[in-house]
């Protein structure tokens, strides 16, 4: 407490206590600074010692879930993303054990939250976009696909790779246009590589894009004739075209695909059989459908045969052998079709009776609708 | 010459200005005593408890602790025991504001003791009394005016806040409600300089990292008001029970004999390692398990089991006689209570409804405004964690429920109950919010 006598003594006081307190606040900042640099330099260290800590409990989750006791894992994740927060492999390993022991709801949310400080990071978005996937949630999945795509930082090569698994999943549930769209996106710039252009290939094939898909095909043939995979595909790509004279140029190896294989003679069938072909002479065509009948009622005969029942030929056969026996039918294309369709009738009816399904059966089914024939 | 009525202006106005550098001076050491606190309770805890403790390091290193500290606080720092707050509060009101230099250092060091050993205690309560025991000591060393000495106090308790927290505005708010008592104080400014030059020196040494990662939040649907509404009630309610418990074990502990208090933090530690065994996550802060909980990664019974055993875990800490807060408790009970509520809404209601950790954010503030019972400071403070003012509507609805139904059923409020049970009256309640009769 203050008491003055008088204004000279009040001020002399006052100038005392101003004087004493600039000095001890002087002191007091000095400690204060040492005191910051002291605490500073014990922070660090803190700050260090739990970085070693968080390093020791990613290993050990990393040994539980090898150990696949994923919870426990989960645990020693979250422990480790506390004592170093925002480290990104840290909080997608915390993810992928907590996924693995059923929770993905809050192993989205702790991807949110890194996602939160780097919207555009790959590794989150496509952790993210797995995740979201693996819950069926389309819309999500192909958000952060795209985000993962398009994120600044991504190398060319690994957006192709994200590119092409966004296109599965979009494939996966039944997406093909928008898969189709991936595609052709991820096929520009593509390296001359065979393995990235046969699984571009392969998925446009999948996505119903059969031309670049054998664009793409051919191009790696032409760097590797032997190439097998894009033999295969080849085939597959122009048999989906409908382009048979092709399918049936390719020489597959014995080591190719019973598909393939199959796809070769069924193409070599439609083009040898097909009575109602451009350009043929009259006998031609009338031989193949004398052919086309000579098959049928062999399978007619043998699938029935096999049941234990009755070999006779149905009515609708008898007469269109009896018909073929007319020399003029090469010419009367109303014929050659009538003849056509009965014929697919009865394939029908054979792929119920008999076991298996021929590359003759598949021709004719084809050669039938490919004229608008059938029923 | 110079005139005498000017030149003894000019030494008052220069008198005042080292006032408002003395703040920020202190608002630096509050500071850096909280990051030590800190740091030193982290530094135990690890060295303590090791990489993954067995079942009997949990059990043996609370009761060591415990027993070293009980003597600790039976023969050499009396004013260690329990939060600091009501000590703090005591001092400001009733020993104008003069507090021993012995307090600080001994909070600090059975604060560290019994926190980093493992009792469900928080660390904010116990910086609040370190940074206003600074403040104290400081203005006493100064030889300052005993006015200036007693403004110091809530100077220091928010500077001391402001760090632990991460929250300048509700260290603020929480010094002029809870310390003071008094919204219009004219302390203010003074509260304002410690808090920010104190946060500074924290975010400068901690770094910028928010005490709790929040996700964004979303008022999913209007009907979600009144799932926050019942959050409030139940928040009341919980709130209620938690303090009458503590209150109620509190004068048992008290009676026992005068002797055993020695021994008293001890038995509580024994207790404590005990539950550590069977729930190692009710020990110390708890923030790890807040932080899970706002963000939704913690199932329902998870939450339900750890909200109880930490209410049974502080309680048992706190009535031992053990150093420590109820802040981080309070936060880890009301997150708890918060979720298991979302977890429920997101089951049953037939309206849209935000995420469960929206509801732990509620929840907290919720608990807080009914145990503390410091609305404004909890309003703040939860906004300043999420820094999203979406969440502001909800958790003022759930506050002022929680609030009003705890002044209802349990009229004082515990930290001045707490100093009731010790024979000490403060001499003035005032009217704290807009609420009041």
């Amino acid at each position: 407490v203050w008491e003055f006598s008088s204004t000279a003594e009040r001020i002399l006081q006052l100038r005392h206590v101003v004087r004493r307190e600039t000095v001890r606040l002087v002191i007091l900042t000095t400690v204060a600074s040492a005191a910051f640099v002291g605490t500073r330099a014990l922070a660090q260290r803190a700050e260090h010692l739990a970085v070693k800590d968080a390093a020791a409990w990613y290993a050990r989750g990393q040994q539980l879930l090898a150990e696949a006791d994923a919870e426990a894992a989960a645990v020693a994740f979250r422990r480790a993303t506390m004592k170093h927060r925002g480290e990104k492999p840290y909080v997608l390993a915390l993810a992928d054990a907590l996924v693995q022991g059923g929770s993905p709801d809050p192993a989205i949310r702790a991807l949110a939250g890194l996602r939160e400080q780097n919207p555009e990071d790959v590794d989150v978005n496509l952790a993210l976009a797995r995740l979201a996937r693996s819950r069926g949630d389309r819309t999500e999945a192909v958000r952060y696909y795209q985000h993962a795509i398009y994120a600044p930082v991504a190398e060319a090569g690994s957006a192709r790779t994200l590119r092409l698994e966004l296109v599965e999943f979009l494939l996966e549930s039944g997406q093909p246009e928008r898969a189709n769209s991936e595609l052709v996106a991820a096929s520009l710039n593509v390296p001359d590589d065979p393995s990235v252009r046969l699984d571009l290939a392969d998925l446009f094939l999948r996505a119903g894009n059969a031309t670049r898909a054998a664009e793409q095909y051919q191009l790696v043939l032409e760097r590797d004739p032997t190439n097998l995979g894009a033999l295969e595909g080849a085939v597959a790509a122009a048999f989906a075209l409908a382009d048979y004279r092709r399918v049936a140029q390719y020489r597959l190896p014995d080591t190719a695909s019973s598909d393939a294989v199959a796809q070769v003679a069924i193409a070599r069938a439609v083009l040898s059989r097909d009575p109602l072909a451009n350009r043929l002479p009259a006998a031609e065509r009338r031989r193949r459908l004398v052919l086309n009948v000579t098959y049928i009622e062999e399978r007619w005969r043998e699938c029935r045969t096999a049941r234990g029942q009755s070999a006779d030929y149905p009515a609708s056969l008898i007469e269109l052998r009896a018909a073929t026996r007319r020399t003029g039918i090469g010419r009367d294309n109303e014929a050659l079709e009538a003849g056509l369709v009965t014929l697919d009738r009865l394939r029908q009816e054979l792929e119920q009776l008999c076991d298996t399904v021929t590359p003759i059966d598949r021709a004719l089914a084809i050669i039938t609708r490919s004229h608008d024939l059938g029923v | 010459m110079a005139d005498p009525a000017q030149t003894q202006e000019r030494l008052w106005l220069r008198e005042n200005q080292l006032f408002v550098l003395l703040t920020i001076v202190i608002g630096v050491l509050a500071g850096l005593s909280a990051v030590l606190f800190h740091l030193a309770i982290e530094a135990t805890s690890r060295t303590l408890f090791g990489f993954e403790p067995s079942d009997g390091r949990r059990f043996i290193v609370p009761t060591l602790m415990s027993l070293a500290a009980g003597v600790l606080l039976a023969k050499v720092f009396p004013e260690g025991r329990g939060s600091g707050i009501p000590q703090t509060k005591q001092a400001y009101h009733l020993s104008g504001g003069v507090i021993s230099w012995r307090v600080p250092l001994g909070k600090f060091i059975t604060g560290v003791m019994c926190v980093g050993g493992g009792h469900s205690m928080g660390r904010e309560g116990p910086s609040v009394q370190i940074g206003a025991g600074l403040a104290s000591a400081i203005g006493q060393w100064l030889r300052l005016s005993p006015a200036r000495i007693r403004d110091l106090v809530p100077v220091g308790a928010a500077g001391a806040l402001s760090a632990a927290f991460n929250t300048p505005v509700a260290a603020v708010l929480f010094a002029l409600e809870e310390i003071i008592g008094d919204m219009n104080a004219r302390l203010l400014g003074s509260a304002v300089a410690a808090s920010v030059a104190s946060v500074i020196v924290a975010r400068s040494i901690l770094g910028n990292e928010p005490l709790f990662h929040v996700p964004g939040y979303e008022l999913a649907h209007p009907a979600e008001l009144g799932a926050y509404a019942l959050l409030g009630i139940l928040g009341g309610l919980v709130s209620v029970a938690f303090c009458r418990i503590l209150l109620r074990w509190r004068r048992a502990w008290r009676q026992l004999p005068a002797r055993s208090r020695i021994l008293q933090p001890a038995f509580g530690g024994a207790l404590i390692g005990a539950l550590l065994v069977y729930e190692p996550a009710v020990a110390g802060v708890g923030y790890e398990y807040v932080d899970q909980a706002l963000n939704g990664e913690m199932l329902l019974p998870t939450m339900l089991v750890l909200g109880g055993l930490k209410i049974l875990a502080t309680i048992t800490s706190y009535v031992s006689g053990n150093a420590g807060g109820i802040f981080a408790p309070t936060l880890f009970i009301g997150a708890m209570t918060g979720g298991a509520v979302g977890h429920l809404v997101n089951l049953y209601a037939p309206f849209p409804t935000g995420d469960v950790g929206a509801y732990a954010l509620v929840g907290m503030g919720a608990l807080f405004a009914g145990i503390i019972r410091a609305p404004m400071t909890s309003v703040f403070m939860i906004f300043e964690l999420t820094q999203d003012h979406e969440i502001l509507v909800p958790l003022m609805v759930a506050n002022m429920l929680s609030l009003m139904l705890s002044r209802r059923l349990q009229p004082l409020p515990i930290y001045e109950a707490l100093l009731h049970q010790d024979g000490v009256v403060l001499p003035v309640t005032p009217p704290r919010d807009v609420n009041s009769p």
